[in-house]
């Protein structure tokens, strides 16, 4: 036999069974029901029942499939509206944006440390004209829109939406959507340089602005996504997302909130990785986690209140870039288990996630592959097709339990902002970041065509990927400058010292209304965030140190 | 002399905050015995050179993960020229795909790692750069 028959031999005696889930669950040839004997069916329930773990609504995507989204972010504000309405035309239920890197650290794009980053890797919400220019020709009355805008930014994006909405007489309650506005997130990479106290702070004002208009809009998204691409394992994302989560219901109970309000506009989004039942527990154990949060902790006392409104975004970490078509397979096993999972609405990282953002054609095959899923595989038809496994309602159970021991150490801790001060976040991640490299090069880990299957370099796949568009980093530094040239500066200015004015008052006191007349006026998130800056004692320019 | 350690400088460049690979290198190479200066987040390539003049830095190695490598990159590999720091290496890590990744090297960048290196081909890279006689 030759050297090929040798191999095949050998891999027909290849096993590729785990003794564990990645998260580090034992896992058993097969289960029982005296895996779930204890199991009532109470504890997990009907569809739109508490504790929610079969989906938060009775007919689930019999009523409304999930929204399909695919995130969008390029060059100038004009270049991302292209992109969604071509996005919007290829089955789009729901839009989805992220905002570049001087936006993300509430700088202008004409700042000197952005003059080369501007719309880069998403889209600059420097002033209103962007988010006039980038939802131009949109019914935002009727689309459903999600701002990926983590940490500070979030409060001045969501004044801009609120201020268009104003200016095309729609009213705020038919605003869909979400902002993250998240400021646990500055813990897990999306770090700026302002302090936590007046993030939390600002973030509670959006909560609050939402609640007094009677909004349906997510003012916060739990950013669990973020958590576990930081190198977190499954159980690690549900615990810190609790925790985080806990953050933000506690500082609006200081603030006199309803819980029951509050707790119904939060949402979170969740990474969704490859080991596939594990994922589905995950989302499932999640809503059960939170509805015994809400109802047991902050004593919430609505049912719905305590029905957890999830959206997934498949894992970008997960991805390789060698033989990137298998990041097709990938994303659309890890979507189906999101899917399965019961989550409201879903986007992807698309197989060109390795090299740059999105190109058109990646676009395409990320709502393809939802849109596949929706309308030929049958399998949004019942609720929960899973529930009753006896593995799969076991490994819910057990990630559960697993997770609120994360939970629990966190707390322990003073909460996740102590356990950041602590050092415990960073230690977290860079063991996990270890661990999760030792395994690949161990090969503990298998990612197909990278470090298994692996084929010659001059085969590799050669994918169109994403450019941005020649000059728009330019022509959106140009935009801004011209901008504060042609605006009325008086009126400008004399917005700004409202909000300055408005820091003077209670801390409580809350700001968005002053934000939403600044934004009106042109005013610009540097501007915006530089004035609270100094209002609160700190430098106008966060990055004047790095200047 | 002969025991000095190699001291390599990981730093991100411009405003991307995707840091965790630059800190998993930094643990890597620490491993691996050599003296680790990690610069962080948001820097720019005046602060980069900085950096490396004062630390004595025999390679600078510079995580990317943002369109932004072909804008700033060159400026550092001009400014060590500048000083006079020719002997210094920079290594690139990220994502840099063509024709970028040519354009980055034109402009005097030793080498690049991708998605796909391992700790040994980056370890092995290098312990080979030896340090220049006299230091």
């Amino acid at each position: 036999m030759g050297e090929k028959g040798e191999i095949v031999v050998e891999r027909y005696k290849e096993r590729a069974y785990k003794k564990e889930t990645d998260s580090g669950l034992k896992l058993k040839e097969y289960y029982t029901p005296k895996d779930i004997q204890k199991l009532r069916y109470e504890e997990i329930n009907d569809p739109g029942q508490f504790p929610f773990v079969r989906g938060i609504h009775a007919s689930m995507y019999r009523g409304k499939i999930w929204t399909r989204r695919m995130l969008v972010g390029f060059g100038t504000a004009k270049h991302t509206n292209e992109r969604l309405k071509y996005c919007i035309n290829l089955g789009a239920s729901g839009l989805c944006v992220v905002c570049d890197t001087p936006t993300q650290l509430c700088i202008d794009s004409d700042h000197p440390l952005a003059l080369k980053e501007a719309g880069l890797v998403g889209v600059p919400f420097a002033s209103m004209r962007d988010m006039e220019e980038l939802l131009d020709g949109i019914a935002i009355d009727r689309v459903s829109i999600s701002f990926q805008t983590p940490g500070d930014p979030g409060p001045i994006i969501f004044s801009q939406f609120v201020a268009l909405a104003q200016k095309k007489h729609v009213s705020f309650q038919s605003l869909r959507g979400s902002t993250t506005n998240e400021p646990a997130l500055k813990m897990f990479g999306y770090e700026t340089m302002n302090p936590m106290d007046i993030s939390l702070k600002l973030s509670t004002d959006v909560i609050e602005f939402c609640i007094e208009n009677g909004m349906k809009f997510h003012p916060v998204v739990i950013g669990g996504y973020v958590f576990r691409e930081n190198g977190l394992t499954a159980i690690q994302e549900l615990g810190v997302s609790m925790a985080a989560a806990t953050i933000c219901l506690e500082e609006s109970v200081k603030r006199g909130l309803n819980i029951d309000q509050v707790a119904s506009r939060i949402a979170m989004v969740f990474s969704v990785g490859s080991d596939f039942f594990e994922e589905i527990a995950k989302f499932r154990a999640a809503r059960r986690m939170w509805a015994k949060l809400v109802r047991e902790t902050f004593n919430a006392k609505d049912d719905l209140s305590s029905a957890l409104t999830l959206s997934a975004h498949t894992s970008g970490i997960s991805l390789a870039a060698r033989q990137p078509i298998n990041n097709i397979i990938r994303s659309a096993y890890e979507f189906l288990s999101a899917v399965l999972g019961g989550c409201q609405a879903v986007d992807f990282s698309s197989y060109d996630e390795p090299f740059s953002t999105p190109s058109e054609l990646a676009s395409r095959i990320s709502l393809n592959t939802q849109n596949i899923t929706a309308y030929e595989t049958g399998i949004l038809s019942v609720a929960d097709p899973l529930g009753g496994s006896y593995f799969v309602e076991n490994l819910t159970n057990e990630m559960e339990q697993e997770a609120w021991k994360i939970y629990d150490k966190i707390i322990s801790m003073g909460g996740l902002i102590k356990a950041y001060e602590k050092g415990w976040v960073r230690n977290l991640i860079e063991e996990q970041i270890h661990m999760r490299q030792v395994a690949f090069e161990n090969k503990g880990r298998i990612v197909v065509g990278v470090n298994e299957f692996e084929i010659p370099e001059e085969e590799e796949e050669k994918l169109p990927i994403h450019f941005n568009p020649p000059g728009a980093t330019e022509e959106q530094v140009e935009n801004i400058k011209r901008l504060k040239n042609t605006r009325s500066n008086s009126d400008t200015e004399k917005a700004l010292k409202r909000i300055a004015n408005g820091l003077e008052k209670d801390w409580s006191y809350n700001l968005i209304p002053d934000i939403i007349q600044a934004v009106q006026c042109y005013a610009t998130i540097g501007e915006i965030w530089g004035t609270i800056r100094k209002a609160i004692g700190l430098s106008y320019d966060p990055f004047e140190s790095f200047i | 002399m002969e025991n000095r350690k190699i001291r390599v400088l990981i730093t991100k460049i411009g405003l991307d905050g995707h840091d965790l690979g630059a800190q998993l290198i930094a643990r890597i190479l620490r491993d691996a015995g050599m003296e680790v200066i990690y610069l962080g987040k948001f820097q720019t390539p005046e602060r980069i050179v900085s950096a490396t003049i004062s630390e004595s830095v025999d390679i600078i190695g510079i995580s990317v993960l943002s369109p932004n490598h072909t804008l700033l990159i060159p400026k550092v590999t001009e400014l060590l020229r500048k000083h006079g720091m020719n002997h210094v290496k920079v290594i690139v890590g990220g994502i840099i795909p063509e024709p970028f990744a040519s354009q980055i090297m034109e402009h005097g960048v030793n080498k690049i790692f991708g998605h796909h290196s391992t700790s040994e081909e980056i370890i092995n890279y290098i312990k080979q750069q030896s340090i220049p006689e006299g230091r």
